[in-house]
């Protein structure tokens, strides 16, 4: 297949089908925007993701029986998704052309700061050691039609799972979307094609922080847009920041949890633990906590971690125990793996 | 519990480097209380940042999340840290308070100065680079995977192993994971003995003990060597039955004489 057609299936398997199935999660909210649509169904696909590739480790299954059932289920939200808009689209949705009126000048400047970005990360390579393993898990498994079965430093059968890895198994989320967009060779996704994407999802999750701080004022929201792309652009003071994990190495798990899933973490935490009200399921929530263990190791503590801190809030505010134990399960998944992670 | 305080304050200093966010984060959160508090979202992200800092250098977390998560990652905590969106709050809280898009837009571009004179940019840190294959590994890896791939190919080797630096052991099943390897990065998955030793022998910069690291390459049933090693040198390569096929930049690629037989 050429790149024109991988490129294609790359929009379809990692724009339109987590946008599409990410309508099934936002019944709950009217006139959901097509951002917000985006972000739910990545929560989706990353907590699909992690909770199909477990059970096929521990059962040592192929990779491409992963690659069919992930294909079939998400393809299949994609499909209800597409029904469920099209039987329930809003007729006081405001025009395309009334939304673009309201763009604000900043806006535009932010948005052009991040097409930047956006090129720069495809057009350019940043060679990271740290391919050994996160990319070489991807190529490995691609290579042997197996979930790790095999070492990725090396080729040879592992004698015994990487346990800081194996829960966490975001390499093999790579090689899965590597199979589904054409059988392109997983660096060539992982350094060109996850990247630009996963940049856009980062700057949606900010935009929806904005959106939330300024609900009124397009131009504010412009501002901010635009202020923060200018702080990740200038945060390369050390290698440990996020906002250098967002713009140099956004294909391994670990940076995608730093400049993705905490924003969107904080965020869906912001809008559903601490309003009377939310706009929002829980189950957003829960699906962040589980797609977060996907991404890394890291995740299995970080976001239950910050997901924590917004339930201490919440119990100041509202003195609810009830909803306070509504939250603490949304940490469920992670209280899980976290167990598990400490007894492999 | 004072080693772990003073840990957090290593691992601070250590995270924001030679940077000066911090120090716009102090000022923005203190910004936003004084002016802006009354604001229920302002009111939030700081009680949510002084939470974070909390936990942070709380001796008691710092154990628990160092236990979890290991002490050389516990810098992965300040990732919670809202550094970002904190800063660019109170600019556009601050922005927003005027009236004047022109003076928006001139206050907006000293905004933007004093966050690149206190942050660094990632274009000069030399973070990109161009590559040429599509794979975007180095590529001088790229042609030492290239090169020894055809030579298996035409010996129609189907397993074969290859032992190179760290610098190679890091890329080259990127780029091909048909490639087995004597060991990966940081010598980890070390398939036996020898190669161990190799990766060791490898590990010390000039002087380098080539004769050792053909003997043990040969007895770790390496079939393909790469090597940066001075002409005058390669003797101690070759009698060991390693032949070199190609090179690429300062590499001497070799395959192993009986296997090319």
């Amino acid at each position: 297949m050429n790149l024109i057609g991988n490129g294609l299936l790359a929009l379809v398997w990692l724009l339109a089908v987590p946008t599409l199935s990410g309508v099934l999660f936002l019944q709950k909210k009217q006139n959901a925007s097509g951002i917000e649509c985006l972000l739910a169904g990545y929560l989706f696909l990353f907590s699909l993701a992690e909770l199909l590739t477990l059970p096929m480790i521990y059962f040592g299954l192929a990779l491409h029986v992963l690659v069919i059932c992930y294909g079939v289920l998400t393809g299949a939200a994609a499909l209800l998704g597409a029904v469920h808009l099209a039987r329930h689209r809003s007729a006081n949705r405001p025009a395309f052309s009334a939304r673009l009126r309201g763009i604000s000048p900043f806006l535009i400047a932010a948005l052009a700061i991040i097409a930047a970005q956006i090129v720069i990360v495809t057009l350019y390579a940043h060679f990271d050691a740290d391919d050994a393993l996160y990319v070489a898990t991807g190529t490995t498994a691609v290579e042997t039609d197996s979930i790790f079965r095999y070492d990725a430093y090396t080729g040879k059968l592992y004698e015994q799972l990487p346990r800081r890895y194996v829960l966490s198994p975001f390499p093999i989320f790579l090689a899965v979307v590597s199979q589904l967009i054409g059988g392109l060779h997983p660096a060539v996704v992982a350094h060109t094609i996850l990247p630009p994407i996963f940049l856009v999802c980062a700057y949606c999750a900010v935009y929806q922080i904005a959106r939330k701080w300024f609900p009124d004022d397009s131009g504010a929201r412009g501002i901010f847009l635009f202020l923060t792309a200018f702080l990740i652009w200038f945060s390369a003071y050390t290698v440990y920041t996020a906002g250098a994990f967002q713009m140099v190495r956004l294909w391994q798990g670990k940076a995608v949890l730093a400049a993705f899933l905490l924003p969107l973490t904080f965020w869906l935490s912001s809008s559903i633990l601490l309003e009377e009200k939310p706009a929002y399921s829980r189950l957003l929530l829960f699906m962040a906590d589980l797609g977060s263990c996907l991404l890394s190791s890291m995740g299995i503590i970080l976001t239950p971690l910050l997901i924590g801190i917004f339930l201490f809030l919440e119990l100041l505010r509202f003195r609810s125990l009830k909803r306070t134990a509504l939250g603490i399960a949304c940490c469920l998944p992670s209280a899980v793996l976290g167990i598990v992670y400490l007894l492999l | 519990m004072k080693a772990y305080f003073k840990w957090s304050i290593y691992i601070w200093q250590l995270f924001w480097g030679s940077g000066y966010h911090q120090y716009l984060l102090l000022i923005a959160a203190a910004y936003l209380f004084l002016f802006h508090r009354k604001k229920r979202s302002v009111r939030q992200v700081l009680a949510y940042t002084l939470c974070v800092l909390l936990i942070f250098f709380f001796p008691l977390t710092a154990k628990v999340i160092v236990f979890c998560i290991g002490g050389n990652v516990y810098w992965r905590v300040l990732w919670l840290l809202p550094t970002v969106p904190v800063i660019a709050l109170a600019a556009t809280e601050f922005l927003r308070s005027l009236h004047s898009r022109t003076a928006q837009a001139a206050l907006l571009l000293v905004c933007c100065a004093v966050i690149a004179v206190s942050g660094r940019d990632m274009i000069s840190d030399n973070n990109y680079t161009k590559a040429s294959n599509i794979q975007k590994v180095p590529d001088d890896v790229a042609q030492i995977c290239d090169r020894i791939t055809a030579e298996a190919e035409a010996d129609g080797l189907e397993n074969y192993r290859v032992v190179g630096d760290e610098y190679l052991a890091s890329y080259l099943r990127v780029y091909d994971p048909s490639v087995q390897q004597a060991y990966g990065r940081w010598g980890r998955g070390v398939v036996n003995n020898s190669c161990r030793h190799v990766y060791h022998l490898m590990k010390n910069e000039e002087p380098r003990n080539y004769r050792r690291i053909a003997r043990f390459a040969k007895k770790g049933k390496c079939d393909f060597l790469v090597i940066s090693v001075p002409e005058e040198k390669t003797q101690k390569i070759e009698r060991f039955g390693y032949v070199e096929i190609g090179q690429v930049g300062t590499y001497r690629i070799y395959q192993l004489e009986s296997v090319q037989e």
